[in-house]
């Protein structure tokens, strides 16, 4: 066996007995940490009391057994990476996770001291009488612990009351998450109270977990077994769930729901901890049941259109539970059979609607289940005296602009000119009020006077529902919600509000694109002063953000890039002193990265893409906008195999995100179809969207143009006339708004089905007209390219080749296309001296992923 | 006596005992770091993991009160198991007092027999635990003739001394003591259902370095 240095029990050993005989202190370390006393000890390690002296405070120390660790190399990583989840999820009810740390197999996890006693220690002190309450609220404060751990994803895998600790202040925090190996199946050991060797505790562990790997539903049984003890006095006999005689009602009411989570197969218990404990509280606070309105919804909308019976919830008044107003308040945003009826009724109006709505729904619910339940840890911290006023309010007031834009989504839903699409993207787009029940204390000198806080609360709540409206496809409406803050904050004179006022009207400017009411001059000084405001106020995360909003526009209209750049340097630094790892700072590595293009430099842009991709992976809550950084990165990236890996993350995320119809899908799946080398996989994909779009959004003709031009290319290039043809001809009828690009299609529907004649007429019209423009360079071009192929003209074949060489934004599939299409024209003539060998290489060299713009390119000079 | 030397970089084990004994703390200390490990694992495989710590604090305060009996002639390694051994078995007897009347004769009777479930077969690879566990079903005697002879290469005579024993046995003794180890291995990997046999020597030598 290895040596492994001597474990830190034999340590101690040494220091208590050097102690006692000697009077010596030697200290024990783990790290930077000094071992204080052993608290417990698990078959996975043991937990120490232990000082941490650069943070100056007590903590628990868990430190692994390094054996069981060797043994176990992937339980390891997956223990390293839950712990550090837990780190990042701050929730009164599960144990803080400060840090973890040490080398390969030595793994320590510092942890929040818990000073006080366990569940079991609790229970065995309570007469009867006291039992069931004291049982039902310290369950549910555990479960709603659980409940956000799965939501970081992390399971525990083994609750049992030992690990549901009572702080002194009598707040519940579940420990010890993730910590029991799996994939280590080694015997369990003969008693239930040394901690069984690998998977788990036997007597609290679901059935599956023996065999399985486990999801969070293990976890539910667990618990229902725990709370089944907690309230009967012994564990469940599994055979025969009834509750043993003579216990009080008040218990026997909650087994029906416990069996519920009790069942052997997983599939059969609550899809999740939410529907557990929502359960659990339906029976004690008497609340009448919810049924399961959303899916009878989801379903009329599926099928048939027409008569639904919806029924909606109302929260009882109940004296019992003083935290249970969130249902009320949300049906005070959008009142829920309105809300209903609504989304019924639109959905039966067209095809994409149908299959929109669902989706919205799906959305709304996972919202207002969010809410409510950071309503309810928000509200019930406050009852227990756990956070500060300044905190509570500071929470809930978050929570209330959540609120303001979900009614501002309520609101579009009913308008007449409502677009589906904006929408589903406005719905997914809603803020994360999970985000609120974590926010943390303002500094005092970031706190508005006490007197204008209402007024303040007044103005973000404007600013919150801008946004909503402005993801909504409602940018005129954001822009007059974003003039009122603006006026309400001046007049408030306090600047902290009035920079953030400024910047959401510079946003809506750089989001929206250019507006009757706002010139791009007046962002670009909205977004300049609202900078220079939060410069003064301290508030660099939105400076930074300002900034890079500002720098985005100015650069992207014309503005000289070269200052920017210079001031970029002090914005990227004070990003990473600031706000490092925050939302702010992929913004400003992306929108950078969108100024390097306009200078040409690929090779930066896409370095600043990739750092914006990055930081936005790594945040919790990544607001929608930075999705773009992604796309960017890919549209940048010339590596093939690169590029198609990305576009194919981006599409699965993006669907699940929006639904595979929505129109941004849709969009960024061209993005693809024009990019990729693999004229298989660009095959799939326009047959895919030029089907989405024709049965969904019929009304789109641009990207459908784009679409089946470019898919009409791709056939022409793999020598299909009839097909080409008949895209050609679809591309054509779309186009009514460019007659130049119109005359092409038209042109090239005529040459690929054979019609020369017909073909030349329309083609000459085009080739001889004179742009600088070079978009209208672009048309040109092609009808050149189609003229000499009907004249069969080489002179001039070589020209039109030579010019789309020069058409820098035509992507190289695009080149490739065209290049094959070309070399096949000249290959019926056999004197034309041209190495048409070479050339057809380039093209299938391209097509097998391995060649890249330059052959192409080069190809085509050399036609 | 040699003059002792406080400047010697390397004191001898009898030097540092008797300095102690005449009142130095920080020399005992340093006699305590240089055996506490031996010590420590002698008791470790054999009692509660909770009275490790009283066993091994007796057993250095022993060398001091029974420094009369420590001959210089006699390494300080086979005085300090010696009066291990006679810790061990006086707690395992007074133990064994509290349930039966007898005396338990050690050199028959195991750790297992006497109910102790030591906690060290905790988190080490899989044949340690078996080794350990087979280990704890010896007699006594016979578990520590193996440790101190593979774990602490202590020599024939000195095995002897510790255990109390005549010195011409250690050799049949130790055989002995192996043969029944690996039956009592065999046998809990035949009731695991698992056909293999170990090197039992190879094992033993491997484990002193557990920590």
């Amino acid at each position: 066996m290895e040596e492994r240095g001597r474990s830190v029990e034999t340590q101690i050993l040494q220091r208590n007995i050097a102690r006692r005989l000697f009077d010596e202190d030697v200290l024990v370390k783990v790290g930077r940490f000094t071992i204080l006393e052993r608290l417990g000890m698990g078959a996975m390690g043991a937990v120490y009391r232990a000082y941490d002296p650069t943070l100056d405070r007590a903590v628990a120390l868990k430190v692994l057994h390094p054996n069981v660790m060797a043994a176990a190399a992937e339980a390891e990583t997956t223990m390293r990476r839950e712990a550090q989840a837990l780190a990042r999820l701050a929730h009164p009810h599960v144990v803080t996770v400060h840090e973890v740390g040490g080398e390969t197999h030595r793994i320590w996890i510092a942890m929040e001291l818990v000073d006080g006693g366990n569940l079991a220690e609790r229970l065995a002190a309570l007469d009867d009488d006291a039992r069931f309450d004291t049982v039902v609220d310290a369950m549910l404060q555990a479960g709603e612990g659980l409940h956000a751990a799965h939501g970081a994803g992390v399971v525990h895998r083994d609750f049992k009351p030992a690990n549901v600790l009572v702080g002194k202040d009598g707040r519940i925090r579940v420990a010890d998450f993730g910590l029991a190996s799996r994939g280590d199946t080694r015997e369990a050991s003969d008693s239930d109270s040394e901690a069984s060797v690998g998977v788990g505790t036997p007597a609290y562990m679901a059935p599956e977990q023996w065999t399985e790997t486990v999801d969070a539903r293990a976890d539910q049984y667990a618990y229902c077994v725990v709370f089944w003890e907690a309230l009967f006095g012994a564990r469940p006999d599994l055979d025969d769930l009834r509750p043993p005689p003579g216990a009080r009602a008040r218990a026997v009411a909650l087994v029906e729901v416990l069996r519920r989570g009790l069942q052997e197969t997983r599939e059969d218990r609550y899809p999740s901890m939410h529907e557990l404990l929502e359960a659990i509280r339906d029976v004690v606070f008497e609340r009448p049941r919810r049924r399961r309105r959303r899916l009878v919804l989801v379903s009329a909308i599926a099928g048939v259109v027409g008569t639904v019976s919806v029924a909606t919830w109302m929260s009882s008044s109940s004296t019992v539970d003083p935290c249970s107003g969130a249902a009320q308040r949300l049906q005070g945003f959008w009142d829920a059979a309105a809300r209903d009826a609504r989304l019924v009724d639109l959905a039966g109006r067209a095809a994409y609607a149908q299959r929109a709505v669902p989706r919205v729904v799906e959305i709304t619910e996972a919202f207002t289940s969010a809410w409510a339940d950071a309503y309810r840890t928000t509200c019930m911290a406050h009852v227990r005296q756990e956070q500060s006023d300044h905190v509570f309010e500071r929470r809930m007031s978050c929570l209330e602009r959540a609120g303001a834009s979900y009614a501002a989504l309520a609101d579009r839903t009913s308008a007449d000119d409502v677009d589906v699409s904006a929408l589903v993207r406005a719905a997914a787009g809603l803020p994360r009020p999970q985000a609120c029940a974590v926010l943390e204390p303002l500094p005092d000198t970031d706190r508005p006077p006490e007197a204008i806080q209402p007024d303040v609360d007044r103005i973000d709540t404007l600013l919150a529902r801008s946004r909503t409206y402005l993801d909504a496809g409602a940018a005129l409406r954001a822009l007059e919600l974003a003039d009122e803050a603006i006026a309400s904050a001046r007049a408030l004179a306090f600047d902290p509000v009035t920079a953030r006022a400024l910047h959401e009207r510079g946003r809506i400017r750089a989001l929206a694109g250019p507006l009757p009411d706002l010139t791009t001059e007046q962002a670009i000084e909205d977004l300049r002063a609202a900078s220079q405001l939060a410069l003064l106020d301290q508030d660099y995360g939105l400076a930074v953000e300002a900034w890079s909003r500002r720098a985005w526009l100015d650069g992207t209209h014309g503005g000289d890039t070269t200052p920017l750049l210079a001031e970029s340097e002090i914005m990227i630094a004070m990003v990473r002193g600031a706000a490092p790892s925050s939302a702010e700072e992929a913004l400003l590595y992306n929108n950078l990265g969108g100024l390097q293009l306009v200078r040409s430099d690929r090779a930066r842009a896409r370095e600043l893409f990739q750092q914006s991709v990055d930081v936005s992976t790594s945040l919790t809550y990544p607001p929608r906008e930075l999705d773009n950084a992604a796309i960017n990165l890919a549209l940048v990236t010339d590596d093939n195999a690169a590029r198609d890996a990305l576009f194919s993350r981006i599409i699965d995320q993006q669907r699940t995100l929006l639904g595979a119809e929505h129109p941004q899908v849709l969009q960024i799946e061209l993005f693809f179809a024009v990019t990729t080398a693999s004229t298989q996989a660009a095959a799939e994909s326009f047959g895919g969207i030029v089907d989405s779009y024709r049965k969904y959004h019929p009304e789109l003709s641009k990207p459908r143009f784009e679409a089946h031009a470019e898919l009409a290319w791709l056939e022409l290039g793999r020598g299909r006339g009839d097909a080409a043809a008949q895209q050609f001809r679809t591309a054509r009828d779309l186009n009514d708004w460019d007659a130049l690009a119109h005359e092409v299609a038209a042109g090239f529907a005529l040459l690929a089905a054979g019609d020369a004649a017909a073909a030349r007429s329309v083609l000459q019209a085009v080739a001889s007209a004179t742009t600088t423009n070079p978009w209208q360079r672009d048309n040109v071009v092609h009808a050149q390219l189609g003229l000499a192929v009907v004249d069969d003209d080489v002179a001039q074949l070589r020209t039109a080749a030579a010019g789309l060489a020069e058409l820098e934004h035509l992507p190289t599939a695009a080149l490739a296309n065209r290049l094959a299409f070309a070399s096949a024209a000249l290959g019926r003539h056999a004197a034309a001296g041209t190495n048409l060998t070479a050339v057809d290489q380039a093209v299938e060299r391209w097509r097998s992923g391995v060649g890249g713009r330059s052959e192409i390119v080069a190809a085509l000079r050399a036609l | 006596m040699p003059p002792e030397d406080s400047n010697d970089p390397q004191p001898t084990d009898e030097q540092l005992l008797r300095r102690w004994h005449g009142g130095s703390k920080a020399m005992g200390s340093q006699l305590f770091q240089r055996h506490f490990s031996s010590v420590q694992r002698f008791f470790r495989n054999k009692v509660f993991a909770d009275d490790i710590e009283d066993l091994v604090q007796q057993t250095f305060l022993g060398c001091i009160e029974g420094i009369a009996q420590f001959r210089g002639d006699a390494s300080f390694r086979t005085y300090l198991f010696a009066i291990a051994r006679r810790r061990l078995y006086s707690y395992l007897r007074a133990r064994n007092r509290s349930k039966e009347r007898e005396d338990a004769d050690l050199s028959v009777t195991s750790v297992h027999d006497l109910g102790m479930t030591p906690s060290s077969a905790v988190a080490a690879a899989r044949e340690t635990i078996l080794m350990l566990k087979a280990m704890q079903r010896l007699p006594v005697e016979r578990q520590s003739l193996l440790e101190l002879f593979y774990w602490e290469d202590l020599r024939g005579h000195e095995i002897a001394e510790v255990l109390d024993i005549p010195p011409a046995t250690v050799r049949t003794r130790l055989f002995r003591a192996r043969a029944q180890l690996k039956e009592i291995l065999d046998e809990m990997l035949r009731q695991d259902g698992i056909s293999q046999t170990v090197d039992i020597e190879v094992h033993l030598r491997a484990m002193r370095s557990t920590p």
